[in-house]
């Protein structure tokens, strides 16, 4: 399917109906919707580009350098809301490892296409799954760490009783799982009842049959549920040395 | 089991808590280490528990030296009851202290020691060899001090006169001279 300018401009054109509303309702909001959007088109102009060269080349080492810079991209911005730079590194070595080992066993054990390492498949599979670890990780980690600055008697209560570092952590580790669980479990629950997901739409459009593009849905749902939580126990994992020093106390800076 | 302090040194942003200090804690004795707020009695519950390196000197426990590496070991020799019991990590269901609301799901799961329940049972301490109290309340003084009479070693920072007048060793600290009596 091709799409023409006029076409475009027909789509463009969708926007008279929240531009006016909000021209003649709240205009300052009008103002930041602009804004918003020009940013999106720009955003979208470079995935865009971006896209169209990984496809264009269709090379394994673009596609895991374009997996690296989304890694590089997603763990600077969770470093910047749970405001902890000292896992960064650990961020990324958790995400692109999980993000890899899943998009790898989806591709070659549960999917199986004829070219499992192309562009085609590769980048939409790795991409769906990045956007949910992201989302949710952040969420789960920043939960993690605000529970031990807030509350780390608990940790040295059970660590001065005996417990070892796994034990007594297991309590903020259970939090955190359980902050990127019920969320995504809450969604799931209502999801194709109430709302057509947009993962689902665009298999629908990309031309597949109902059934098959269910199942694909639910496969990559399932997915990035796994990767989600392999990504989170090996960001916390490996953060460890760089939150806790070799007594085991949390470092100041945390 | 004895735990030994020897020639210990600790300044914790740029005030010196303790220095030089030597003592024993030994089985079958309630050490009580007290002085007035901010003197250093919670570092030195740290300092025990391996959670804090000192400047200079050493921890010893029957000999044997406390390092990052044989800490965990020897915690799980201790009971540690914190200073703070009021832990709201999970919300507690009933009027408990809350201590035994983050056990609960560990406890039977993971693992077992709970070193004191609100109705001060201290049935679960009884396996362990060392207990150290920080700054407990004066109602559980009596059920440390059997524990101390049947051979354990029980250590409480406190200022409460009733404790430190049930304890067989004060340590004071603060003023920059430490007492031991």
């Amino acid at each position: 399917m091709t799409l023409s300018y006029l076409n475009l401009l027909a789509g463009l054109l969708l926007l008279v109906i929240p531009g006016y509303l909000l021209y003649a309702y709240d205009r300052l909001t009008l103002k930041k919707a602009v804004i918003a959007l020009v940013r999106m088109g720009t955003q979208m102009a470079v995935l865009g580009a971006c896209l169209w060269l990984l496809y264009k080349f269709d090379s394994v080492w673009l596609n895991l350098l374009w997996l690296a810079i989304l890694v590089v991209a997603a763990a600077f911005l969770m470093v910047s809301r749970i405001d902890i730079r000292r896992v960064f590194v650990p961020a990324c070595a958790a995400m692109f490892t999980s993000v890899l080992a899943v998009s790898a066993y989806m591709l070659f054990v549960v999917l199986r296409p004829d070219a499992p390492l192309s562009a085609r498949w590769a980048v939409p599979v790795t991409g769906v799954l990045m956007a949910h670890v992201l989302t949710t990780n952040i969420h789960a980690v920043r939960t993690y760490f605000d529970c031990l600055r807030q509350d780390s008697q608990a940790y040295y209560t059970l660590l001065g009783n005996g417990a070892t570092r796994l034990q007594a952590l297991a309590p903020y580790i259970t939090r955190a799982i359980k902050s990127l669980t019920v969320p995504a479990m809450a969604s799931l629950s209502v999801m194709g009842l109430f709302l057509m997901p947009m993962l689902l739409s665009g298999l629908l459009i990309g031309g597949l049959e109902p059934i098959a593009a269910v199942t694909l849905f639910v496969l990559f749902i399932i997915g990035a549920l796994a990767a989600s939580m392999l990504s989170l126990v090996l960001t916390l994992w490996f953060s460890d040395r760089q939150v806790f020093n070799r007594h085991g106390q949390l470092k100041p800076d945390i | 089991m004895m735990l030994e302090l020897k020639d210990a040194s600790l300044t914790i942003e740029g005030r010196e808590l303790f220095k030089k200090l030597s003592f024993m804690a030994l089985d079958g004795q309630l050490t009580c280490i007290t002085g007035p707020a901010g003197s250093g009695k919670t570092a030195m519950v740290q300092v025990m528990l391996g959670f804090l390196p000192l400047d200079d000197g050493l921890v010893s426990i029957d000999g044997e030296l406390l390092t990052p590496r044989s800490a965990p070991v020897f915690r799980r020799l201790m009971a540690y009851i914190p200073q703070h019991r009021d832990i709201v990590l999970e919300p507690a269901a009933d009027n408990t202290s809350g201590l035994e609301t983050v056990w609960a799901p560990y406890a039977t799961k993971h693992y077992h020691p709970t070193p004191i329940d609100s109705s001060l049972n201290t049935a679960p301490m009884s396996t362990k060899s060392i207990i150290i109290a920080d700054d407990p309340e004066p109602s559980i003084i009596n059920p440390l001090r059997s524990m101390a009479n049947n051979g354990h070693t029980v250590i409480v920072t406190t200022q409460c006169e009733e404790i430190i007048n049930l304890s067989d060793k004060i340590i004071t600290l603060g003023n920059h001279d430490t007492v031991i009596s």
